[in-house]
């Protein structure tokens, strides 16, 4: 028995064996949420390379590691708050499908996009986490071709972007073990950098190369591209936080870091007027989520514990705020679709759903930063520390932020504007409820959450000393 | 330099297919791109198989046909008799642009081949296919074409890590995900179809 057999390969699997009970969709989907409590309860009560001992007999030595043709898939018991996190992530993705419509491969999706994370993430050597990537991100394509609301260009930008990324980082790890061995090439270090720069440009969907991001929130329903995006954001920051913890002469490359706080304010900015001049709520949130790399390349590239950990919440927290903001898009969707249908057939419509403008409101507010969200206090002090360092990019980067809290006055005038529909009987959501104040009691109980980031962060031990 | 012959008839099977690609994406009949895609691939074969093993390059030789009869299939189907498409001046200008991106490729393969060490005429043909593929992806709609141009694009990158790792396990990965592509490319080509509604005619009703 081994962890990555455990937390890789029975994700997939299960993934792959769940589509067989697509069309009894309730136990299917119960089945995988049982599969993630599972083994996230695993991941938090059995220590990785210890030994389960069964009666008086038996015992199971609980190893760390997994050969494939001569790679290896490793798990260090410093990457078990992540695996937590990871599956209880997709356990409360499959809690909120159990109440909205999903198609019906998705939950398998989910669960083998799980699994490939945990692969990125254990791999090795690191030249194989970028084919877990791509491979996260394509795999959900047949779906979203499926719900598309137009025509499938969004789905061929990114398609295009993954590939260009992996090409980009493939031959720059080449390169990166190339530099290794001489590290007094001062060209060929440059060119490694530009390489691994413009491959994670276009998995990041940095400007200029956003419209794939942009695209895939807006025109695809946002419970069925939530999750990959979400994950995929995170799977390639990871990468690029576990490229610096392993290569110590990218480390100790200054001029990477001021490269990443430029491209980060760049790209802060850039969100922040795009959200600005963004009237439909979807625009805004992927506009929010541009903005939202921006800030977190500019924490890590202040190359501090502090701004790491920062970065480290504003990933986790994002991760969060996706998985309410699908969920509110797709229970109005469903809602308006039900109406819809009953009025169609000549039925009694249902009890309409209330506006959610003032939830929408609420859950932008707690990413971009208000008083009392996780992100505030986390915002203000990176703001706080680059002002000692760079007054200039201090003030740009607080433009940006301000930007992004204007911003919301498009979803507080659609809240001023109301239904104009006939006044009907209202019904709400619990759930929404539910999940809204979760992400506000992540604020409430901020020391808590920062310890369990601190234990997020600690496989990044070569960074943060 | 001197290349062995079959390097060279590789070089421009690949160049003629990227060529016949590029000029054909906005026509209706749809084979001759298919074909195109499968003379790149011959080129590969023709360019490699001093270089790699036996094993690889008939896998690469496979790949192409699969993936070409996965994306293909629907334009077969027809079975109209191929027509040789009338010249007109789009295909003049089309064959302008893959000349100037061919030079642009002889410019700059040098100064890259100092960095990535892997023979010149698989670096000339590398660059050619992803620079091609980008401009195939980027001038066209049609899903047929722009998966082609991503394959080739993943193609170009599969040839240059083979030889720059050497490791069969990324050739692995890179030949499953080119085959994933495939068949997604085939299931987006499929579903934006408009549904086919066969029609039986009942033969008892003449009676």
């Amino acid at each position: 028995m081994n962890a990555p057999l455990l937390w890789v390969v029975v994700p997939l699997a299960s993934g792959l064996l769940l589509m067989l009970l697509s069309s009894h969709q309730r136990i299917m989907k119960l089945t995988a949420l049982l599969i993630c409590l599972l083994l996230g309860l695993v991941a938090l009560l059995i220590p990785i390379n210890s030994m389960i001992i069964f009666g008086s007999q038996t015992s199971l030595v609980f190893t760390d590691s997994l050969n494939i043709l001569g790679r290896q898939l490793i798990l260090g018991r410093n990457q078990q708050p992540l695996l937590i996190f990871l599956f209880m992530l997709a356990a409360f993705w499959i809690l909120a499908s159990l109440t909205v419509r999903t198609h019906r491969f998705q939950i398998s999706v989910l669960m083998m996009q799980t699994g490939l994370s945990i692969g990125m993430i254990s791999v090795r050597p690191l030249s194989f986490s970028i084919y877990f990537i791509l491979l996260l991100t394509i795999l959900p394509m047949p779906i979203l071709q499926v719900q598309r609301e137009s025509d499938s260009s969004g789905l061929m930008r990114t398609m295009l972007s993954q590939i260009l990324g992996v090409t980009f980082i493939g031959v720059a790890f080449w390169l990166m073990n190339a530099v290794s061995l001489n590290i007094a090439d001062t060209m060929l270090t440059q060119r490694t950098i530009l390489m691994m720069l413009i491959g994670f440009i276009f998995l990041l969907g940095i400007f200029p190369f956003h419209s794939w991001l942009v695209m895939l929130m807006m025109r695809y329903p946002s419970f069925s591209v939530g999750f990959t995006v979400s994950l995929q954001q995170f799977s390639v920051f990871y990468l690029l936080l576990k490229i610096l913890n392993e290569y110590t002469w990218i480390r100790t490359y200054n001029e990477l870091y001021r490269g990443m706080v430029a491209i980060g304010l760049v790209m802060l900015l850039f969100g922040g007027l795009m959200a600005l001049f963004s009237t439909f709520p979807k625009r805004l949130f992927a506009a929010l989520v541009l903005a939202e790399n921006g800030i977190v390349l500019v924490a890590i590239g202040m190359k501090s514990e502090r701004e790491l950990t920062a970065a480290m919440t504003l990933l986790v927290l994002r991760l969060l705020v996706t998985l309410v903001w699908a969920y509110i898009d797709q229970t109005e969707s469903d809602a308006q679709q039900a109406h819809a249908e009953a009025l169609l057939q000549g039925e009694d419509p249902p009890p309409s759903l209330i506006d959610l403008s003032a939830v929408r409101l609420l859950v932008y507010y707690i990413l971009a930063g208000m008083p009392l969200s996780l992100a505030f206090p986390e915002k203000i002090a990176l703001l706080s520390s680059l002002s000692t360092i760079s007054p200039r990019n201090s003030f740009l980067l607080g433009t940006g932020m301000l930007l992004l809290l204007v911003s919301g006055v498009h979803l507080y005038r659609r809240l001023l504007a109301g239904n104009a529909s006939i006044p009907t009987k209202k019904k709400f959501s619990p759930g929404i409820l539910i999940a809204v104040l979760l992400l506000l009691a992540l604020g409430v109980f901020a020391t808590f959450v920062k310890s369990g980031i601190a234990l997020l962060l600690a496989p990044f031990n070569a960074i943060l000393s | 330099m001197q290349l062995p012959v079959t390097s060279l008839i590789g070089l421009g099977l690949i160049s003629l297919g990227a060529l016949i690609v590029f000029t054909q994406i906005d026509a209706d009949d749809h084979r001759f791109n298919l074909v195109g895609y499968l003379l790149k691939y011959i080129g590969v074969i023709l360019l490699v198989f001093r270089i790699f093993s036996i094993q690889k390059t008939v896998i690469i030789l496979l790949v192409g046909i699969m993936t070409t009869v996965v994306l293909g299939t629907e334009e077969f189907r027809s079975g109209l008799p191929l027509q040789l498409p009338k010249l007109t001046v789009n295909h003049i200008m089309r064959v302008l642009i893959s000349m100037i991106l061919f030079v642009l490729t002889f410019t700059i393969e040098p100064m890259i081949a100092r960095w990535i060490p892997i023979p010149d005429s698989i670096l000339f043909a590398v660059l050619f296919l992803i620079l091609l593929g980008l401009a195939e992806f980027s001038l066209t709609g049609s899903l047929l074409i722009r998966f082609l141009a991503l394959i080739s694009i993943l193609l170009g990158y599969m040839l240059v890590m083979v030889f720059l790792e050497d490791a069969t396990l990324t050739f692995a990965i890179l030949i499953g995900t080119m085959m994933t592509i495939a068949l997604i490319g085939a299931n987006f080509i499929s579903e934006s179809q408009p549904a086919v509604v066969e029609i039986e005619v009942n033969e008892d009703l003449s009676e």
